[in-house]
């Protein structure tokens, strides 16, 4: 038995973090002495010994996941309806199931591309929106099943929580618009009382090219610089921490994510748990894997979070509150197994289904393969070879997106954000290219295809836009009644495929896109045959999830309340249990980064701990 | 098949048929795509999958039967190229209880991770591999003092051929020895 901490925390990625740097530091909670525990099943990487002379490594980190969460210690079976027997996933490798689990401090955001884009005052209601401009019952007929709700909070709510965010990550951007008038959306972005922290990267000429012709007539759109958190330059955050720039070497994008040798990628590691070791209560329990939480047999609350050491001996540590800061289909199975919260029972009458624990899953961003346009730029070369990072150099536009154009008739809702121009070189490609070999990759005449492939003298536009993937009563997650992790316990599993909306947007979207790509003066713009839907099954269980364990206003379909605080079983105390990831994620339009819209909730969640701490289990955080 | 991700049949499994009390379940068949996500569910590891598959290989090429009647090795590029295609068709009736298409992906993906991975693991022997298409590697721009800076590479509106450096020239450069 350990001794007992004020918070505990399960997983140390992104969310975790904050809830570690909000809590154990006395300057951000109130001058308390709050201990605080947070348990990882991975290592603390040293990124100058670990990383600076071993990661420019294709094979070792896109096949040999040598950074990643190990498949044999934990995986998920996949299956995309309910009548189907689901098989595990045992195998990491390009192109498919390319973004592997974090794996220690600092999560999966150790090797990611670093995207950020907040999330629109639309996404945020876009169940009330459609009802109201389009019409009631318009989204049952556009999503069969429909199981889509409201947040709990609206934008301009969230939008404090989004800029402690930013401050304490470093992102990279330009907001355009006037920070002092919040009802100036003229940039096309949704208001900022801020700007971001740091400048954008320089942009490459395609994107230059994109946003002159899309601020032009016909279009008048309103293109900003991609948002990322790959620090552009140096800086100091909110706690202390010092962070080094971006030295564009180019091993950071790619199918494959690579971790950063200077910090300039931000993560928990780079960010939060620094300033939390040095100037926290804090202890950190690294690899050891969190198996059970332990509850209350009359209340319910949680107890404590049992572990296995690397030695495989149980540790069982005892807290008054706790976070689930767990990525994804973790974050549902570690409550599943525990019997904390209501388990989701699917039925196939969408009117049966209860429980709320791995109900609403949809697969936020890049899974979907589908209809493409592209489109060929003749007087534009570029280094294809590693020289760059996977998040500077492009333009985006939201004004394809969210109910930013009028879906009358169109049968979808919501959009894509279109961006174009990240650097060629962002990510080397050889990984990608040998998994993405077909027949046609034989012979001479192939070979002969890729001399000096990296020496580009044009540049190949290429898109695949779709609307956002909506939630479905028979998309969720659950537990495998047939496979196990290496422990003996039940794996998750994920019942999923693509749902409609996201293909009869593509249809639309893509034929606009062939629109700007035209006027950017590039030949043979192509749109490929359209994909309808159900011709094309998900095999894969996805990065950027959105839903399964959702924030919400009502128990009977979200696990969390507005505070990202576990509904009680009895709805009468308060529960100890707050959480906070893409997965909580209510909904959302296309942005590409679910992990921008859950930063502002776990600043959320580190202000309902402390509330829950300082005034005990009777206070009650509904109100 | 959609070669770039995304099954086009339902997520499946060979075997047969399961039913369930609410009601008949789709047929599960195999999705055509060895790799990665769930569509690797051999009982084998990589090591046995390649012996089995390797041997299933010459036993169709040495095939009495067959359109080749040869050891691989000893027939002509363009039969060896069409034995391949063969694989990728599905074509041999058997095939030692694998699927030809599924060896002739990981033979094919194998070859080329051959050609373009840092030589540290075997292949790319001296960087033939990158001086072939152009990649760097891990030079930045000045491994061999040539003055580049990222930065601009990173924005060119023409390329510059770099000549590529392996992960071992760059440890041992990083760690003084070089």
């Amino acid at each position: 038995m350990e001794p007992a901490a004020d918070v505990v925390i399960l997983g140390v990625g992104y969310m975790s973090g904050v809830i570690a740097a909000e809590l154990s530091i006395p300057k951000f909670n109130g001058d308390k002495p709050y201990k605080v525990v947070a348990i990882t099943k991975g290592p603390y990487w040293d990124y100058v010994n670990d990383f600076s002379t071993t990661k420019y490594d294709e094979w070792g980190v896109g096949l040999g996941r040598k950074y990643d969460s190990p498949l044999p210690l934990q995986s998920t079976t996949i299956r995309n309806t309910p009548y189907q027997f689901a098989l595990p996933v045992r195998r990491y490798t390009m192109p498919i199931q390319y973004h592997a689990l974090g794996h220690g401090v600092g999560g999966a955001a150790q090797h990611y591309g670093g995207t950020m884009g907040r999330q629109g005052p639309w996404g945020y209601q876009m169940l009330s929106q459609t009802n109201t401009r389009y019409g009631p019952g318009a989204i049952d007929t556009i999503n069969p099943h429909n199981d889509l709700q409201d947040w709990p909070l609206q934008y301009y709510q969230y939008e404090p929580y989004y800029v402690q965010w930013e401050n304490a990550h470093g992102l990279c951007g330009n907001y355009n618009g006037s920070t002092d008038n919040p009802g100036s959306d003229s940039s096309g972005y949704p208001w900022m009382s801020q700007n971001y922290r740091l400048p954008p990267h320089p942009l490459t000429p395609a994107a230059q090219l994109f946003q002159s012709t899309v601020q032009s007539a016909p279009f008048n759109y309103h293109p900003f610089p991609h948002v990322n958190a790959l620090a552009s330059q140096p800086y100091v955050n909110q706690y202390g921490v010092p962070v080094n720039p971006c030295v564009y070497d180019g091993y950071c994008g790619g199918l494959c994510d690579y971790a950063c040798e200077t910090g300039a990628k931000a993560n928990a590691a780079y960010r939060t748990i620094p300033a939390a070791i040095k100037d926290g209560n804090f202890t950190l329990v690294v690899n050891s894997f969190i198996f059970r939480l332990d509850t209350d047999p009359t209340s319910g609350l949680v107890t404590a979070a049992r572990y296995y050491d690397p030695q495989g001996n149980v540790h069982i540590q005892p807290g008054t509150v706790f976070f689930n800061g767990m990525w994804g289909y973790n974050m549902i199975r570690i409550m599943l197994l525990s019997g904390v919260g209501a388990p989701y029972v699917w039925n196939s009458d969408p009117t049966a289904v209860s429980g709320t624990v791995g109900r609403g899953m949809t697969n936020g961003y890049s899974p979907y393969r589908g209809t493409n346009v592209s489109g060929t730029l003749s007087n534009i070369g570029g280094n294809a070879y590693p020289a760059g990072n996977a998040g500077g150099g492009s333009v985006d536009i939201y004004d394809l997106m969210d109910d930013n154009f009028n879906h009358k008739d169109l049968g979808f809702i919501g959009g894509s954000q279109i961006g174009v121009g990240g650097y060629p070189g962002g990510g080397p490609g050889n990984i990608t290219f040998a998994g993405g070999v077909s027949s046609a990759s034989m012979g001479g005449t192939f070979k002969t295809s890729q001399k000096d492939k990296y020496l580009q003298t044009k540049t190949v536009l290429s898109s695949t836009p779709f609307a956002p993937d909506l939630p479905t009563t028979d998309n969720y997650v659950d537990l495998d009644p047939h496979y196990t992790d290496i422990y003996g316990d039940p794996l998750a599993r994920l019942t999923y495929d693509w749902t409609p909306n996201m293909y009869v947007g593509a249809t639309y979207l893509a034929n606009k896109v062939k629109d700007i790509f035209t006027a950017m003066g590039a030949s043979n713009v192509t749109v490929s045959n359209t994909v309808l839907p159900g011709a094309v099954h998900n095999d894969w269980w996805g990065h950027h999830l959105r839903g399964g364990c959702r924030i919400g206003t009502d128990p009977t379909w979200s696990v969390w309340n507005k505070w990202n605080q576990c509904w009680s079983p009895t709805l009468k105390t308060p529960f100890n249990i707050f959480g906070a990831g893409e997965i909580t994620n209510t909904s959302g339009d296309t942005v590409p980064s679910g992990t921008h819209v859950a930063g502002p909730q776990s600043y959320r969640a580190a202000e309902g701990i402390k509330q829950y701490l300082l005034q005990g289990t009777t206070h009650s955080l509904l109100t | 098949m959609n070669a770039t991700g995304g099954s086009t049949s339902p997520i499946a499994y060979p075997g047969g048929n399961l039913s369930t009390d609410t009601g008949p379940v789709q047929g599960i068949t195999a999705s055509p795509r060895v790799g990665s996500g769930i569509n690797y569910q051999y009982p084998l590891n990589l090591r046995e999958f390649w012996r089995v598959g390797l041997d299933a290989l010459q036993k169709y090429a040495k095939d009495p039967n067959g359109p080749y009647k040869a050891p691989f090795e000893s027939l002509s590029a363009t039969s060896q190229l069409t034995l391949l295609q063969d694989l990728w068709d599905n074509k041999p009736a058997s095939f030692n209880n694998i699927r030809p298409s599924d060896f002739a992906y990981e033979l094919t993906f194998m070859t080329w991770a051959g050609f373009l991975m840092d030589p540290i693991y075997g292949g790319n022997q001296n960087m033939v591999g990158w001086t072939y298409t152009g990649f760097n590697g891990v030079n930045f721009g000045n491994f061999y003092g040539e003055g580049k800076d990222q930065k601009a590479l990173m924005v060119a509106t023409t390329p510059t051929r770099l000549k590529p450096a392996s992960l071992a020239q760059y440890q041992q450069q990083a760690s003084g020895s070089a």
